[in-house]
């Protein structure tokens, strides 16, 4: 158990300079008026032990939300501490050191003899030396009006919880809250919510599986494959059986057959079928009826082009021949065409003699024109002879005019009309040559296709023979073969269609037996490993879950055994502080007891004398006095099991009366007894009471002056 | 159980509904339980504890045996079925819980009901208190005798199950 010796504190919400106080006598009284920096003493004190836990909702203090730790009015916060020293039982010294660096960073250093611990460490060492979670320093240690009145008026859950604290029982409490916390069951129940999806999803795709398989065996009947052919045994037979018709039909047709082994099991089915079905086109191509069905329509084919081309060929000369006949009945024979030419060229020969004799003459009178028309020139005598004859020009231009121009003219018409003639001539004269050349042209390619029919035929073709009517037979003759020939290909390719319906049924019963064992593997996933593995764990689980229930049963009758054990250690002193204090004439007797709630937690009730709930009946005043009483009850009887030697009161006077003060006072001196006592006050009376009636040594620190500059004066009383 | 079984299972519940069905389920178990080399004793398909059974191998130990079967994750284990089945102990048999989840992955789980606590209990909080040798020997045969009765039961119910028990020499108890 240790007690505080020494506090020091900077900076900290009302301190702005550095002040100490030392807490060397049994009781030490802070009064002073409000906002001059008791609180801030007591609150310095606990946050040098816990810190931030000190700080936000967790700590169940309303105004701890927000809560700040440096003063407002300092220009550094660099400077912001609280250091405690505490002595224990063996006057061994302990100095605590916290200093804040920020609001949600502070420096712990903690020196013990020659010891030096910071950061993490120092925390940890403060743990251990508190051994007091911040819950049970707030209603253990440090009387927190608020707290205190968590012990009666709150929610009957958290009533019990601050009344466990009280009663030292939050080792339990905490171990509880702990496996709480882990929720392991929600963890369990996660945990099959997982597994419950898992197997969902496996559901859903069996279920499709089962749908898919349903329907391929539906597929399976209309093929005509029975249920019991839906199996390794069944599609071993269909192989076999295919197998052998195969090679009967092969052995029949003359032909080979490639090596097809009929597998022992039926994954390897799949090969056996796709070499089957290639062997099926195969024979279907090479079947000898086949070949020579080709052959024929191959040649039947040749004929029938062959026909084709003569056909046109010979419509073609025939066309050519009609035309040379038209052309000689329209426009004349060919030597009679001839003839007209040769005359018609006689006589553009003659036109153009005549033409070129009156030429001469008539340029010699050109020429004589254009002389006399030249000036200085004698108009009436004769260039050529020089014979004179009046109005030779005139004479000469009138005889031109007259005479040469119009006989010139007429034989140059002639001429063109005789030339127009020959033209024409000579172009039916070319269709004729034309018309020749086509028709040999003709007669060649028909001559030629002749010679192929000829080849084809393998006869000489004559003259005399109708090309075309002998390919008519020809082609009736391989109709006749195709016709044979068409039911044999028949009846052999219907063999084989039915060796495909085999196979196509072996196909579907390998579908289904894939998707059989697809099937398979996921309903094996129970026999797996890994599901093995989740089973187990799931053991694990269940048997954690159980075991920590049992825990927890275990630690709530314990809690409870010992509940009921402290009840009746300090049920007495508890019932004589509240008597003593509250001297309410309707109570004369408290009694406290402890059964268990549905969570098998510790439920607290205090009745009267007559067995009847008392809460409901007390003032503000009493009530504050009940929870006074078992603070201080538990206080004075369990002090020797707490480690903190020391109890912190923070106007432990509210709504008290006069008469209730004095008393509080007379309890308080019997505490002191076995724990030293810092109480912080305001009322003048309770403080009079205090120095007036505490038998013990007493120092008084004295809060007034506050000033945002220098924070509170203090002075010793 | 094996998925033909589950799907077998799983088209009885949908012919005959919930109620019916565990009925069904308690026969069927009774006759797997006879398979599995113990002397069924009694069925109870009215009132009581509904299977009384002692193993014809080892301690000859003697089972009572309260039958849940659900489609949930968690079966309603009442105070008068918990109170029915330690009242059994008087008479030397220990009481068992014995539950099957309509589950395509699920088995007969067989748990020791002397603290298991009454109200909804969640199927697999039984591991703990699970009976893995009585387990292993039903699941042996639970397949074979749903396979064996399936028709049966399809076509005629509880009764075709009910004249084959009595056949086996075991007393039914019905309305």
């Amino acid at each position: 158990m240790f007690t505080i010796k020494n506090l020091k504190i900077k900076g900290f919400r009302g301190y702005m300079d550095e002040k100490e106080f030392a807490f060397n006598k049994p009781i030490t009284i802070l009064s002073g008026e409000n906002h001059c920096g008791k609180s801030s003493t007591l609150n310095a004190i606990e946050w040098c032990l816990f810190g931030n836990e000190c700080i936000g909702k967790n700590t169940g203090i309303r105004e701890r939300i927000d809560w700040e730790i440096p003063n407002r009015n300092l220009g550094s916060r660099s400077d912001v501490f609280v250091e405690l020293e505490l002595e224990d039982e063996n006057k061994n010294i302990c100095k605590i050191k916290r200093k804040w660096t920020s609001s949600r960073k502070d420096e712990l250093s903690i020196s013990s003899g020659h010891e030096q611990f910071q950061g993490n460490e120092a925390e940890g060492k403060v743990a251990r030396l508190l051994k007091l979670s911040f819950q049970d320093f707030l209603t253990t240690v440090y009387q927190h009006q608020e707290a205190v009145r968590a012990v009666l008026t709150q929610e009957p859950r958290d009533r019990n919880e601050a009344i466990d604290r009280l009663l030292g029982l939050s080792a339990y409490r905490n171990i509880l809250t702990g496996i709480e916390a882990a929720k392991i069951s929600s963890k369990q129940n996660e945990m099959d919510n997982t597994f419950d999806e898992f197997r969902n999803k496996i559901n859903t795709i069996l279920e499709t599986r089962n749908k898919d398989l349903s329907n391929m065996k539906i597929q399976a009947g209309q093929k005509g494959l029975k249920e019991e052919q839906l199996n390794e045994k069944g599609v071993l037979n269909i192989a076999n059986i295919a197998k052998k018709q195969l090679e009967k039909f092969a052995s029949e047709s003359g032909l080979g057959l490639a090596e097809l082994g009929v597998p022992n099991q039926w994954k390897d089915m799949f090969l056996f079928q796709k070499g089957a079905e290639d062997e099926i086109r195969r024979l279907r191509s090479e079947m000898p009826d086949v070949k020579k069905q080709k052959e024929l329509f191959d040649s039947r084919s040749k004929f029938t082009q062959l026909k084709i081309e003569y056909d046109s060929k010979k419509n073609n000369l025939k066309s050519a021949e009609k035309e040379l006949e038209d052309l000689s009945m329209e426009k004349g024979k060919e030597d009679d065409l001839n003839n007209s030419k040769s005359q018609i060229e006689k006589q553009i020969s003659e036109k153009e003699k005549e033409m070129s004799e009156a030429n001469a003459k008539a340029a010699t009178i050109s020429k004589a024109l254009e002389y006399l028309q030249l000036e200085g020139v004698n108009k009436n005598t004769c260039p050529v002879c020089g014979k004179e004859t009046a109005d030779l020009l005139m004479h000469l231009k009138k005889e031109w005019e007259d005479k040469y121009e119009k006989q010139v003219g007429k034989i140059q018409d002639e001429i063109n009309k005789l030339k127009s003639d020959l033209k024409n001539t000579e172009s039916l004269l070319n269709r004729y040559r034309e018309l020749k050349e086509k028709k040999e042209y003709i007669n060649k390619a028909l001559n030629d296709a002749n010679k192929k029919i000829s080849e084809l035929l393998g006869r000489a073709i004559t003259e005399r023979d109708d090309s075309s009517v002998l390919i008519i037979g020809q082609v009736n003759q391989i109709d006749e073969e195709l016709k044979k020939l068409e039911q044999s290909v028949k009846s052999k390719q219907e063999i084989l269609d039915k060796i495909g319906v085999l196979l196509e049924q072996i196909r579907i019963v390998i579908e289904i037996l894939t998707h059989e064992e697809k099937k398979k593997i996921v309903e094996q996933i129970k026999q797996s490993d890994e599901y093995k593995q989740i089973e187990k764990i799931k053991d694990t689980m269940a048997l954690l879950t159980n075991n920590l229930d049992k825990i927890k049963d275990a630690i709530n009758a314990a809690s409870n055994e010992e509940a009921k054990g402290k009840i009746v250690s300090t049920g007495n002193t508890i019932d004589n502080f509240f008597c003593k204090i509250t001297n309410n004439p309707m109570v004369n007797k408290v009694n406290i007891s402890v059964s268990t709630d549905t969570r098998g937690r510790n439920n607290y009730e205090f009745k009267d004398q007559n067995d009847k709930e008392i809460t409901p009946i007390l003032s503000q005043g009493d009530l504050n006095a009940l929870a006074l009483s078992i603070f201080l009850g538990m206080a004075y009887l369990m002090g020797a099991d707490q480690s903190c030697g020391f109890i912190m009161l923070d106007d432990p006077s509210q709504s008290l009366g006069s008469g209730h003060k004095g008393k509080l006072v007379e309890v308080i001196n019997e505490v002191l007894n076995n724990r030293m006592v810092i109480l912080s006050t305001m009322d003048k009376e309770l403080q009079d009471f205090i120095i007036s009636r505490i038998t013990k040594n007493k120092t008084q620190y004295i809060f007034d002056n506050w000033t945002p500059a220098h924070g509170p004066e203090i002075r010793i009383g | 159980m094996k998925t033909e079984t589950y799907e077998q299972l799983k088209k009885i519940y949908d012919k005959f509904g919930a109620q019916e069905f565990g009925k069904l389920c308690q026969q069927l178990l009774a006759l797997t339980l006879d398979s599995a080399n113990f002397n069924v004793r009694e069925v109870r398909l009215v009132e009581g504890v509904d299977i009384d059974a002692v193993s014809k191998q080892g301690n000859k130990e003697k089972y009572a045996i309260e039958v849940k079967t659900t489609v949930n994750k968690t079966i309603s284990f009442g105070t008068k079925d918990r109170d029915g089945l330690l009242k059994r102990k008087e008479d030397s048999y220990q009481p068992v819980l014995a539950v099957l989840r309509l589950d395509r992955f699920s088995d007969w789980t067989f748990a020791n009901a002397d603290s298991i606590k009454p109200g909804s209990v969640n199927i697999d909080g039984l591991r703990v208190y699970r009976l893995t040798e009585i387990e292993e020997r039903i699941s042996l045969f639970f397949d074979k005798t749903v396979s064996d009765y399936y028709a049966g039961i399809m076509r005629d119910g509880q009764e075709c199950l009910n004249v084959i028990l009595r056949k086996k020499g075991v007393k039914v108890r019905q309305s």
